[in-house]
Formats: structure tokens, sequence, C-alpha cells
């Protein structure tokens, strides 16, 4: 399940990641999350001392993590994006701080083949939330110039698959599943 | 104490002294305060060269060296006046002169009595003809050894020098193949991360289709950059280990987080069908430890689980901390390691010999096993041909938390 949430006036804008830190560790039930990255509006310059760039790949900060959720700031350089890949968290909320983010969404189809069946893109500001136990999915970088987002990820991520996205197929421990990159 | 018997026949006393006198293995002559011989031995005569009775009478200077004798006569006159029991000549050579004139080496014990006021001095004399020629030949040997010793030194200080020399050229020639390694991965690491960016660009510019070939040949461009950019950083890091030019730094590390980044990192040398996997398996997940070393030894053991597996192969890294050490897994179902060559498989520049076509430069598990001595970290493996291999890596963590 993938939602786009629009960002809405509320009182009590946060202003700061450490804020946001603070705002999380009181409120771990998802509507929370939800409400507290929705109220999150950072400024370039507050972002930019938390930031990483690496021309030859993205970048993932982690800036905060408890036993309950844990929190992702991922830079990209123009061009840059993940793997075609899937994890074991059970919900994810990404919300681009910069630039624009495209997200496309994958599955396996019959024969172990893996077929694009949806995508995306987050503009700055914007909250995407995801279900993300299985979901096979990428984020790259969409627009001109730099992107960043924050994921809010609960519980925290403790395995990563990736797909090779050339042939569209991938063997899993023995057992035949589609992929990508 | 009961009395011995004192009651023996004086003439057969005599006889006895006679026989002492006669059977002495040394030559006993007997002089007067003149020097003139009253009395000697068979041995004296036997080793002088004279016959019985010829000496009696005789100077004593008779049985020295020419040169000897005007010395000896008044050296004789000294010990009348304080006669002593002593050895004669000490620190000097004594010759004696035989009848035929030859001259041998003798050592000579002087004694005195005086019987009605007259002094006797009795001299005592040994022939060390045979001494002298052992310790004649002990020099000899000596000095011959000295010689060998003197030449073997000055032959090993020669060496030495020449040692010092190759040693000294050898470590300028040592020190500009590490400018020149050092330099070159450099110099060319910065043009090849350019190349593979452009080349990322243009992939990311003619996505969709109809640029099929162009996605292949930019993938080709890709695969090349990756395996030069590996061997540049394999050697650059052969050299500083080789050189000692490397210290652990340890920092705090999330273990699940430094993973994810370099499985997104590897995915581009993945081949065909090819999926990696990544997982943690237990609740804490922070180590303490150096970066760039713990990022070394998983990349290389990573990148060589996907190089020496066939396409649509698994490539499964896991970790967890498990007793205050990091553990960390790495799985393949590719080629295998052959049996015969397991035992060299951490050498450096060591290939399998199922390897041999595939490109490498045979670094990459030493450059892990050293990474791990420094970390005080272990490694073993279980490989089987043609079914794959694991590889389980142990290191210490100063500390860790959940």
């Amino acid at each position: 399940m993938a939602l786009l949430l629009d960002n809405h006036q509320m009182a009590g804008t946060i202003e700061t990641l450490e804020e946001l830190v603070r705002v999380l560790d009181v409120e771990s039930r998802p509507a929370g999350y939800m409400d507290a990255l929705l109220r999150l509006s950072i400024t370039p310059e507050m972002l930019a001392p938390f930031c990483q760039w690496n021309t030859r790949h993205y970048t993932r900060q982690c800036i905060h993590r408890t036993r309950e959720h844990e929190l992702i700031l991922i830079c990209y350089e123009e061009g840059q994006r993940t793997s075609i890949h899937d994890y074991d968290s059970q919900m994810a909320w990404i919300k681009p701080l910069m630039g624009t983010v495209q997200e496309e969404r994958f599955k396996i189809a019959t024969g172990g083949s893996l077929k694009r069946h949806g995508q995306r893109v987050l503009e700055t500001g914007r909250l995407a939330y995801m279900a993300t136990k299985s979901c096979i999915h990428r984020h790259s970088n969409a627009g001109p110039g730099r992107a960043v987002t924050l994921n809010l990820y609960a519980r925290p991520i403790r395995s990563w698959r990736v797909y090779d996205e050339r042939t569209g197929l991938a063997s899993l421990l023995g057992t035949t599943e589609a992929g990508g990159e | 104490m009961p009395q011995g018997d004192t009651n023996v026949n004086p003439v057969h006393l005599d006889r006895v002294r006679e026989m002492l006198f006669a059977s002495a293995a040394e030559g006993l002559v007997l002089v007067d305060r003149s020097g003139a011989i009253r009395m000697n031995n068979p041995r004296l005569l036997e080793l002088f060269g004279y016959a019985e009775g010829e000496l009696l009478g005789r100077s004593i200077e008779l049985l020295l060296p020419e040169s000897f004798r005007h010395a000896h006569a008044s050296q004789r006159e000294g010990y009348n006046a304080r006669p002593a029991k002593r050895h004669m000549g000490r620190g000097r050579e004594l010759n004696g002169l035989r009848k035929d004139g030859t001259i041998f080496p003798v050592e000579v014990g002087l004694n005195h009595f005086t019987v009605d006021d007259e002094l006797y001095v009795m001299a005592l004399v040994t022939d060390i003809t045979e001494r002298k020629s052992a310790e004649e030949a002990l020099k000899r040997n000596t000095a011959e050894l000295e010689k060998r010793v003197e030449e073997r030194t000055a032959e090993l200080a020669k060496g030495a020098h020449a040692v010092e020399i190759a040693y000294e050229r050898e470590k300028e020639l040592h020190a500009l193949k590490s400018r020149f390694v050092s330099m070159a991965s450099h110099e060319f690491r910065t043009p090849l991360s350019t190349i593979m960016g452009s080349a990322d660009l243009i992939a990311r510019y003619t996505e969709g289709p109809g640029n099929e070939k162009v996605h292949k040949h930019v993938q080709r461009i890709r695969t090349k950059v990756r395996d030069l950019t590996a061997i540049l950083n394999d050697f650059l890091s052969f050299e500083r280990i080789g050189q000692g030019d490397i210290s652990t730094e340890p920092e705090e590390i999330d273990i699940i987080h430094l993973c994810i980044g370099l499985i997104e990192e590897l995915r581009g040398m993945a081949k065909a069908g090819q999926a990696l996997k990544y997982e943690h398996t237990s609740d804490t997940r922070t180590v303490v430890l150096d970066r760039n070393m713990l990022v070394n030894t998983i990349t290389n053991l990573v990148t060589n689980a996907i190089k020496y597996s066939p396409e649509g192969s698994p490539v499964t890294l896991r970790t967890a901390m498990d007793d205050g050490c990091l553990r960390i897994v790495v799985i393949d179902k590719g080629i295998g390691i052959p049996v015969t060559d397991q035992p060299q498989l951490f050498d450096p520049f060591f290939r399998a010999q199922n390897v041999l076509t595939i490109q490498g430069t045979g670094l990459g598990l030493h450059l892990v096993k050293r990474y791990l001595d420094l970390m005080g970290g272990e490694i073993n493996y279980t490989s089987t041909p043609g079914q794959g291999s694991t590889f389980n890596v142990r290191i210490p963590g100063k500390h860790y938390r959940t």
C-alpha cells in the first residue's frame, strides 16, 4: 500500500531535525510518526550540516534510532538512485526535503520475472507512506540538481535484498525470484 | 703411634738410592760450587749423547749452547751465593747442547744441598722437544686461524658494506615504487571516477526502449572501470600495509547501515540475475572498529563472492554481534576453491587454478587477512568446488551497545 499525503498547516511546525527526533521519541504510534513528519518544514540551511555527498553513489546517514524506529537522511547527487530492493521493515515514510524523487514499484510476475507496476513522483515537502514488507521498489533523483529525502522506518531495517534489473531475474537462496539492480 | 722398623741394612739403602738415581725418567746432574759435574744419571747421558763417565769433572756449561755459556757461569755464581729450590730460566727458553752439536729445548729444576760444608747443586733436566713441537704447532694453528678469521672478517665487512649499499638502493627503489603506486593510484582514480559518473549519467539519460546497445556498452564501461579501480585500490592497500603506513582508528559503527551502504555500492558488480542479500541477526548492531578496515574486509569478501559466482547465483552477507564480537558471514554458490589451493588462499598474489581466466590481482584475501590481523580478528571458510564457499569472520569489538 502506498499513500501520498498532502502537507497541511497545523500548529507547531517542526523546523529542525533535533526537534523532530524529540517528538518521534515521545510519539511512537504510526499516526504520530505521520503527524510529526507532516509538521516538519526544514530549510536547506538547517539541513546542510547533516548531508553527505558522494559522486559515486547516494549516501545514507542515520540521524536517530531506537528499537521502534530509525530516521535516515538520504542524499542523491544528480542521476543517482537506489538499487531495486526490499527490506524487512514494516512501515516507511519518505519525505523529500530537497529536490524531486521518483519512486518505482516492482512485483514478481509469473515465471519469476520482475515487472514494474507503478511509479510516482515525490516533490519537496510531500510525504509518502509505504507498507514496506516485501515491497520491491527503487528511488531515483528525478530532477536536475541534488535531492535529499528523510526516511522514517518502523521498525529499524535489519535485512536488505538487492535485485538484478538487467535480466529482471534474481535467484535468492535457491528460490527463483524476479529482480533488478 | 707405633714406631716403624729402622733396622734396615745401610748397604741395601745405598742400592735403593742408586736405583732411584739410575732409573729416573729425567736427566739428573750434580755439580759442585765451581760448576764441575760430579755425578749424572744414565738418562742425562742419553739426553746429551755422552758415554758413561765422559762428563765427570767437566764443566756444566759444556751442556749449554755456546751463546749461553758466559751468562750461565755468572748466573751460577749468583745461585751459589743465594741457593734456592726453583725452576731455572723462568720466563726464558732454555736449550741443551748435545755432544753432536744439536740443540734441544729443556726444562731445568734446581735444588741444592751441602755436604761437609761443600755446596752441591742438582739439576733435573727434562727434554721438552715434543711439548715444544706441540706448542709450535698450536701457535701455527692459532696464527692460521687468526689469519683466517681476519680474512673472513674482512670479507664479511666487505659483504656487509655491499649489503648496506644494496639495502639502501632497495630502500630507495621501494620508496620510489611506493610513491609511484600511490601517485598512479590517486591520479588514475580521479579520472576513473569521472568516467564512471559520466557513464552513469549516459545510462540515466538514455533510459527507455531502443537504447539497448548503448546500455550494453555503458555497462561494459562501468564494469571495466570498477575492475580497474579495484585493482588500484588493492595495490594501494597492499603498499600501505607493507609499509606499515596504516593505523587503526576505532569508531562507533552501525553495522547494518554500513552493510546496506556496501551492498548498494557493490550491486553494480553483480552479474545478471545475481541477487545480493543482507541480514543482521542480533539485537546489538553497533560495534567500535576501524571503519576503513571493516569496509575493506567486507568489500573484498562480497566482491569475491560476486566475481566467482555465475549469473543467477545469489550472494548473502550476514552479520551479528555475538559475545562482544562482530561476526560476518559471506555465502556464495559459486565455483568454490580447489582443495589443493586452499592452503595458499591467503598468500599475496595467489590465484586458485580455477580462477585464472577471471580478472583479479590475488591480493583480496591476503588484504582481508592482514586487516583482520590488525583488528585482532580471524577468518575461516568452508568451500566445495562447484558448490560454493562460506567465509566466516570474527572480530572482537572493543565495546558495543544496542
